[in-house]
């Protein structure tokens, strides 16, 4: 034991009186530090899983399909087809279910006064928009080494689309987080639901085939447009689905967050507090 | 400035909903330590966690301008995956303490968590001793200028215990505590008042030795110092020997512990 106690550390932190937004700023990066660790686990193999993931799911699909000769629509390439179909819809999907278990997986971080349960959805958002953008980027790099021409015809589109999915599925991730506090078994319901509407959104078949009575219904799910227009983003010749456009999934979008909003506004206390 | 306004804060259970504060007004007094106690079941644990805001009220609020620590020696907030290290440099983050002031606060936590290479090691591996060790040291490398501790004073084998006591001494040059416990040796140590916590109510007593003896009263569990037949609280000189007795006992500790490295 040393003869003199341990010096503290001089002018650590709390610096004195942070503004909300710089506490809000801190909070959030050093969650998405955390959350990305603990998704790569610290090694290069979990990042290689993270990407290879959809990759793998991808080339199995894509396979199965180009194998069997599906019909898929003129103006785009099968591959490219799939995989702006698939690497959306796995980004909506992960966004709000991981948001959704966000409070109770990070329950002991709430000892932490500075933690809110909305810090923790931000930053997992950020960890999956990120994670998922690297994930694409490998996944069209290889189609584009493979002499499929992957750069997007209208970027801007492309971006907006890609932003409206990600607020819808914040929205989602928001408000079944704090309606799955108070009933639990929402969460397995939703989970369940992600399979047909995988399957209805357009995702590994084209809709343009569908019969107009059918198409009306289909056009009810905002992934169907947000798939189409980020296709139509892609490829230039790709002809786009009739009725599909960005206002719908936009108005989603914003009725998702309000009602998240609120739900969160109501409920902030109770969410973690123990009860 | 530490206040308790209308402060509501309730279970539910299987019997109903069952209130441990109903519209608690309270002012803890200021710039000392305060030890809060309360028989089993009294609310001290919850009132500590409102006060560290780590819970919510049902309605009513705490008011506060002060730096208000987390429960000290809490490792709930430790992700098992992570190693200590990435698990300091979290709270760092949180703090705000970020370049050089995040490394000096991640050097003081290993130095005095001194569980060598295990500090980059998932906590997942560690026994519970070092994981008390790694929280009790992260609690003492911020400032703050009041300590929230739950009956967490003695972790770890005597040299980290003596350790823990010199670096607690040192913060408490410039801050207080507010310490739940039932040990009566604790809060005559490290208190300056006694809050006393019975049937929803808070009553503060600026004497120690009056809230000491009104805590005795209540239905909390019987005082250790008791078990010679009298109430040390009551008598100084009996009080002062009890002291005396303490030191002697830390002493001969002190004198059993191996020699330093």
């Amino acid at each position: 034991m040393a003869a003199h106690p341990l010096p503290l550390p001089g002018r650590a932190a709390p610096t004195p009186r942070r503004s909300p937004w710089e506490i809000q700023k801190a909070v959030v990066f050093a969650l998405f530090i955390r959350e990305l660790r603990a998704r790569i686990e610290g090694r290069w193999l979990g990042l290689l899983w993270t990407v290879a993931e959809p990759v793998a799911h991808l080339s199995i699909i894509m396979t199965l399909f180009i194998a069997v000769r599906h019909v898929v629509r003129p103006g785009i390439d099968a591959a490219l087809f799939l995989a702006t179909g698939l690497v959306p819809f796995f980004l909506f999907r992960n966004i709000s279910l991981r948001n959704a278990d966000s409070v109770r997986q990070n329950f002991g971080l709430f000892s932490y006064r500075q933690v809110k349960p909305f810090d923790t959805l931000l930053s997992r958002t950020l960890v999956e928009v990120a994670l998922s953008s690297l994930a694409y980027t490998v996944v069209l790099a290889a189609l584009g080494w493979w002499g499929i021409d992957v750069w997007p015809a209208r970027p801007l589109e492309l971006l907006a689309a890609s932003g409206v999915l990600i607020a819808l599925g914040f929205g989602l991730g928001l408000t079944l987080m704090v309606a799955c506090t108070e009933r639990p078994r929402i969460r397995t319901m939703v989970g369940l639901a992600f399979v047909p509407l995988y399957l209805l959104s357009g995702v590994m078949f084209p809709l343009n085939g569908v019969p107009r009575e059918w198409l009306d219904w289909l056009l009810l799910n905002p992934l169907v447009h947000l798939v189409d227009l980020m296709r139509q983003g892609f490829a230039a010749g790709y002809p786009p689905l009739p009725g599909a456009g960005l206002a719908y999934p936009t108005g989603w979008a914003l009725g998702l967050l309000a009602l998240g909003l609120c739900l969160y506004r109501v409920e902030r206390r109770r969410l973690i507090a123990s009860t | 400035m530490i206040e308790l306004r209308k402060l509501t804060k309730s279970y539910a259970t299987r019997q109903g909903r069952r209130y441990v504060f109903r519209d608690l007004d309270f002012r803890f007094p200021d710039g000392v330590s305060i030890g809060l106690m309360g028989g089993n079941g009294a609310g001290k644990s919850t009132l500590l966690r409102l006060i560290g805001g780590i819970d919510m009220p049902d309605s009513g609020a705490v008011l506060t301008d002060a730096r208000i620590s987390w429960p000290v020696g809490l490792s709930s907030g430790f992700q098992r995956d992570l190693s200590a290290r990435e698990n300091v440099e979290f709270v760092c983050r949180i703090h705000g303490a970020t370049g050089a002031s995040l490394r000096e606060t991640v050097a003081y936590v290993r130095a005095f968590a001194d569980i060598g290479s295990w500090f980059d090691l998932p906590m997942s591996t560690y026994s519970k001793g070092m994981r008390a060790r790694v929280a009790f040291g992260l609690s003492m490398a911020f400032e703050f200028d009041y300590y929230l501790i739950d009956e967490a004073m003695a972790v770890g084998d005597p040299q980290f215990r003596r350790k823990s006591r010199e670096a607690f001494a040192q913060r408490m040059g410039g801050a207080h505590m507010i310490l739940v416990s039932h040990n009566v040796a604790d809060i005559r140590e490290y208190c300056d008042a006694v809050v006393l916590l019975e049937a929803g109510r808070a009553t503060l007593y600026e004497d120690i030795e009056a809230g000491l003896a009104a805590y005795e009263g209540s239905d909390g569990p019987p005082l250790r110092t008791r078990r010679r037949g009298r109430l040390v609280a009551d008598d100084p000189a009996a009080r002062r020997e009890a002291r005396e007795r303490r030191q002697a006992l830390l002493r001969t500790e002190r004198d059993r512990e191996p020699p330093a490295p």
